[in-house]
């Protein structure tokens, strides 16, 4: 079973957009009252909601060892350790295409600061979900995550995107409202 | 891994048993890491704070500042290429080309600083840009600015001392594959940070008059 890095970005990522969207939305900005807005914002909840319905749909508790699941009734084999237990090599050149990529991404997001499609709010949305992917294609591949242990990209990406989301909730819809007070 | 071995065979909560699956030394760098980027997600989220809510200038030209830091992102994630191919031949055996891509890592993080220490000073000299005044408006611009990238190229500069380091050991044999795969993931965060770093600060104050 591997745990889908992708979903997780996705969630991530229309997270964000999700919660700049309904921060405008309690703002009464003017992208408030169009309906393309709404839909987004709903698309965003679906896609989290079906992402992580996904994730606890493929969760097996055996995966994580005899010790998660004691007392749960749950019969397991020990998990033990394999010979070589830490790095499972990838081939060279998704490497090669996975660099390819973040540059295209990175040439994407200079011409967009040009191009100027909308404004600075709709901007840092873009942006920050443009940036999103290509942290989850560094986390992935890069730093090997898709690689190792399932449960260990829950570990150490569920505790810091759980924050940062949390971080945005909290900082995203004040500062809009600054913006409509209009200092 | 033969300790690893042994641990898990004694109960878990005597030690045994390794449920994440990997060493302890990457373990501790991937609790570092989310720990840090806790600490620069608080900074760009407190940046785009004041950076929705102000007028906030955008004096960035698309030369030297937009080609500079484009080209500094180039040498970023080309360093992280060739970190992954140092790591890779690591684990592989091939010890001598792991430590060439390690220095190759290392060089491509100083043209990073050279470049980088390029843009500051032409914008403290030739623009007057400075952390606590500047000409185009809010003086929060160049605080955050220089607290941010200030904040990055420390870590890059980390980056190479550790990495120069890990090469050193590596090549005598003080350390193995995993303390090269580490010191990578290092790496990679700083890579990955500045992936945030560049569109939030220079995308977003390009002047495109």
């Amino acid at each position: 079973m591997i745990v889908s890095l992708i979903g997780y970005l996705f969630t991530f990522a229309l997270g964000i957009w999700g919660v700049a969207t309904f921060a405008q939305l309690i703002a009464g900005g003017a992208l408030a009252a169009s309906l393309d807005n709404l839909f987004l914002t709903l698309f965003s909840a679906l896609m989290a909601v079906l992402s992580f319905g996904y994730l606890a749909w493929r969760f097996n508790p055996s995966k994580l060892g005899p010790a998660a699941v004691a007392g749960s009734g749950v019969s397991v084999e020990p998990y033990v350790l394999p010979e070589d237990p830490v790095y499972k090599d990838a081939h060279i050149p998704i490497f090669n295409k996975i660099w390819m990529g973040l540059l295209a991404l990175t040439l994407i997001e200079v011409v967009l600061a040009y191009v100027q499609i909308a404004g600075v709010l709709v901007m840092l949305m873009i942006l920050l979900v443009l940036s999103v992917i290509k942290a989850g294609m560094i986390m992935g591949w890069f730093m090997h995550l898709k690689f190792d242990h399932p449960i260990f990209s829950w570990v150490v990406v569920a505790p810091a995107a759980a924050c940062i989301l949390i971080m945005c909730g909290y900082f995203f819809p004040d500062s809009f409202r600054l913006l409509e007070l209009g200092f | 891994m033969s300790e690893a071995h042994a641990a898990a065979a004694e109960p878990t909560w005597q030690g045994g048993g390794a449920p994440f699956a990997v060493g302890m030394k990457k373990f501790g760098m991937w609790l570092f890491i989310v720990s840090d980027s806790l600490t620069f997600s608080a900074l760009l989220v407190a940046y785009s704070y004041v950076r929705a809510a102000n007028d906030w200038p955008t004096p960035f030209h698309f030369f030297p500042s937009i080609v500079f830091a484009s080209v500094m992102t180039l040498v970023l994630l080309s360093s992280s290429l060739t970190m992954v191919y140092g790591v890779s031949a690591a684990h592989h055996g091939a010890r001598r080309a792991a430590v060439k891509w390690i220095w190759l890592t290392a060089l491509c993080g100083l043209i990073f600083v050279a470049l980088h220490s390029y843009e500051w000073m032409h914008l403290m000299r030739d623009e007057g840009m400075y952390p606590w005044e500047n000409k185009y408006g809010s003086p929060l611009f160049g605080g955050t600015f220089f607290l941010i990238t200030g904040l990055h190229m420390f870590h890059v500069i980390t980056g190479i001392a550790y990495l120069s380091i890990v090469a050193l050991g590596y090549r005598r044999g003080k350390w193995g594959a995993e303390d090269v795969e580490v010191a990578g993931l290092y790496w990679h965060f700083v890579d990955l940070v500045w992936m945030f770093v560049f569109p939030l600060i220079y995308l977003l104050s390009t002047n495109v008059d």
